[in-house]
């Protein structure tokens, strides 16, 4: 049960605002050549996959939505740690 | 008072969560969509741990040009200079480029003489790559400094058996050579052109296949996020 819940809260993370979070901590300290400091991550779609994505990029900016049922799975597995469930 | 959590209560709190995400990534966008962000998002949680790397083991001077946001691509492809990406530099030796979701050209394509079409098995992708500056186009086995693999679900075998396939595409067995970093990701490498391939994976199962790694010249990292 602990392994499924890692996975989930995995999948979740990835999607959530909080999975870019550390990321763009660093990011951050890094330079740009024109002055302005680093403003996110982009995946640029690439022609031969626009008719499956419907776009040519998607902002990579996670759902803040995701960071609370991040927070239920984390309680939820500290539930189940607990009680060795 | 300490009421123990059973099975099933712990069953209707994850079928409560499911139905709260499934809610949630439909209004955000299709399932193919979510694949795709998730594996990104590791992937740029990768590409920032690479670079925090190199600047504090390596003394680079790490700066983004061409662009004010990190880009990722989704597909790979040849290395397009349109995009945004990272520069390192070093007072006294040649400058560095990382680009990721590029294509290399093959080892075994070059041993039969770079022909013409190229087949889909003369170039193989690697999630972040480390190239001389300038490098265009798909850069050859011959250029590859660091490849990086990032794997953001369960470690399977079948993955092992990709990388062990990419890293003989790079390079061929040798005793150690310099890899011209002093120490991180490694001095030396049992590869001629020595190349350093890495595999990066959130599953701590990715450990598992560091000993064989070792002599092949792959390290294994377990990143978990």
């Amino acid at each position: 049960l602990l392994s499924y819940l890692e996975a989930l809260r995995l999948e979740i993370l990835l999607q959530s605002s909080r999975g870019l979070r550390d990321a763009m901590q660093i990011f951050a300290s890094i330079p740009t050549s024109n002055g302005e400091p680093i403003r996110g991550v982009v995946v640029e779609i690439q022609p031969e996959d626009e008719r499956v994505f419907g776009t040519d990029h998607i902002d990579l900016v996670g759902s803040p939505q995701l960071d609370d049922l991040l927070d239920e799975v984390d309680q939820l597995r500290a539930d189940v740690r607990d009680d060795g469930a | 008072v300490t009421v123990a959590l059973t099975l099933q209560q712990a069953k209707q709190r994850i079928d409560a969560i499911m139905l709260k995400y499934q809610t949630v990534a439909v209004g955000t966008g299709s399932v193919l969509t979510g694949a795709l962000t998730s594996g990104k998002t590791y992937e740029a949680w990768v590409l920032a741990n690479v670079l925090e790397h190199l600047r504090l083991h390596e003394n680079f001077q790490v700066s983004l040009v061409g662009g004010s946001k990190v880009v990722l691509k989704s597909s790979p492809g040849p290395i397009n200079s349109a995009y945004a990406h990272f520069v390192l530099q070093k007072p006294g030796e040649p400058q560095l480029e990382v680009w990721t979701d590029v294509e290399f050209t093959t080892l075994s394509h070059g041993h039969r003489g770079s022909p013409t079409p190229i087949e889909p098995a003369d170039r193989h992708e690697l999630d972040i790559v480390v190239v001389p500056a300038s490098t265009v186009g798909w850069p050859s086995f011959q250029l590859v400094r660091l490849g990086v693999e990032c794997k953001n679900t369960s470690f399977a075998k079948h993955m092992w058996r990709a990388a062990l396939g990419v890293r003989r595409e790079l390079s061929v067995l040798r005793a150690p050579i310099s890899t011209g970093f002093v120490s991180w990701p490694r001095a030396s490498v049992p590869a001629q052109p020595p190349s350093v391939l890495m595999v990066f994976s959130t599953d701590p199962a990715v450990t598992n296949f560091a000993a064989a790694g070792s002599v092949f010249g792959i390290d294994v990292v377990h990143c978990p996020m």
